[in-house]
């Protein structure tokens, strides 16, 4: 019996100890979680007014000409050949965060043949790439990938550009999607809208479309950020209860442990004075 | 005088939405200025310096690190990767 309450106090001891880790990890989620928030929604901000204006200069006949533009379907192309895909993936730094790098992982299985480029360290890890953060990806540093992305989508070497990134639909739920980029999708047909193009109407397209790829990969990093930091928020708080209810279960086994041994022992005490 | 809404967008958000007067910077083909009842207009914008005059008669400059610039029934909209006031500076 005495080993048998050892046994049971070390494994308290234990899971208390994760209990704290949890807390204190749900603690650092609740507080990243504004910051997180403000950051997403300024950068959804801008993509959002990007978009419009993409939308707005690919309504013009002349820019429709532009390699950049897709005037059919988005993302999957109507041709017979599968279209050489490269895929940004964005996931997390660190792991403890539910299903949040795990919904990735699995999305990503289904386009076996698309090159990889990862941010986050677990995407990193996993396609063996240089380590690229995605807490500390910076607006530069989103420029600069869009300009090489464009410069190869120019140069034919690829077809399709998507961006694998979280949906954050609220603080409980999140889901993995791909954002079709490049080519820039248009619907409807062009419109003569009457605006003057300085110097024309290509070049202000060409200067815009980089401006616009780059707008994206912020804006889908910083709500894949704020999805890690919500998911990992929820996972601590679920790992937290679980704790909870593991310990009291523990204290109760070794309570009757304990209460048992001293039964035992005052019967063995009773029995032997009996004699 | 006579206003217009101007939007400075930037990754880190709406940097300034307000009416203002007039908008200077470098466009493509040079430096411009937009005042209210401009016709609808699409420019590249070089990086360089910017100034606006406020709806309350204020003057601010700023750096702009190039972008793209139009000018449409709605409004008009500044957007570019970098742009900070020089009183920040």
């Amino acid at each position: 019996m005495g080993a048998d309450t050892k046994q049971l106090r070390i494994r308290i001891k234990s899971v208390d100890s994760s209990l704290h880790l949890t807390k204190a990890m749900g603690l650092v989620a609740s507080s990243k979680i504004r910051r997180a928030n403000e950051e997403m929604d300024k950068s959804v901000a801008y993509a959002e007014t990007l978009d419009k204006m993409i939308c707005e200069l690919a309504s013009s006949p002349e820019c429709r000409k532009s390699p950049f533009i897709d005037t059919g379907n988005t993302g999957d192309t109507k041709e017979k050949k599968e279209p050489r895909t490269r895929l940004v993936v964005i996931a997390g730094d660190r792991g403890l965060a539910g299903g949040y790098n795990a919904n990735i992982f699995r999305m990503l299985k289904q386009y076996p043949e698309a090159e990889v480029y990862p941010i986050g360290r677990r995407i990193c890890d996993r396609v063996e790439a240089e380590f690229i953060s995605s807490e500390s990806y910076s607006a530069k540093d989103a420029y600069e990938l869009s300009k090489t992305m464009c410069d190869d989508f120019l140069a034919g070497k690829f077809d399709r550009l998507g961006i694998l990134c979280t949906k954050y639909i609220n603080l409980m739920s999140q889901e993995a999607e791909i954002r079709w980029i490049l080519p820039v999708s248009v619907k409807g047909d062009s419109v003569k809208s009457g605006m003057v193009f300085e110097p024309d109407e290509r070049t202000v397209l060409d200067s815009a479309v980089p401006e616009y790829v780059a707008g994206m990969f912020v804006a889908a990093v910083r709500e894949s950020f704020a999805c890690e930091v919500a998911a990992r928020r929820i996972a601590m708080d679920s790992a937290e209860k679980n704790a909870k209810q593991m310990r009291e279960n523990l204290e109760l086994e070794y309570n009757r442990a304990r209460q048992s041994s001293i039964t035992q022992e005052i019967t063995e005490i009773v029995a032997g004075s009996g004699k | 005088m006579k206003t217009y809404k101007l939007t400075i967008s930037t990754p880190d958000g709406h940097i300034f939405d307000d009416e203002v007067v007039s908008l200077s910077l470098r466009g493509s083909d040079g430096d411009l200025a937009v005042l209210a009842g401009h016709i609808n207009f699409a420019t590249v914008v070089k990086a360089g310096k910017c100034s606006i005059e406020t709806g309350s008669g204020e003057k601010m400059t700023a750096t702009v690190g190039g972008g793209i610039l139009t000018v449409g029934d709605e409004g008009t909209v500044l957007l570019s990767s970098s742009f900070a006031w020089d009183q920040d500076a």
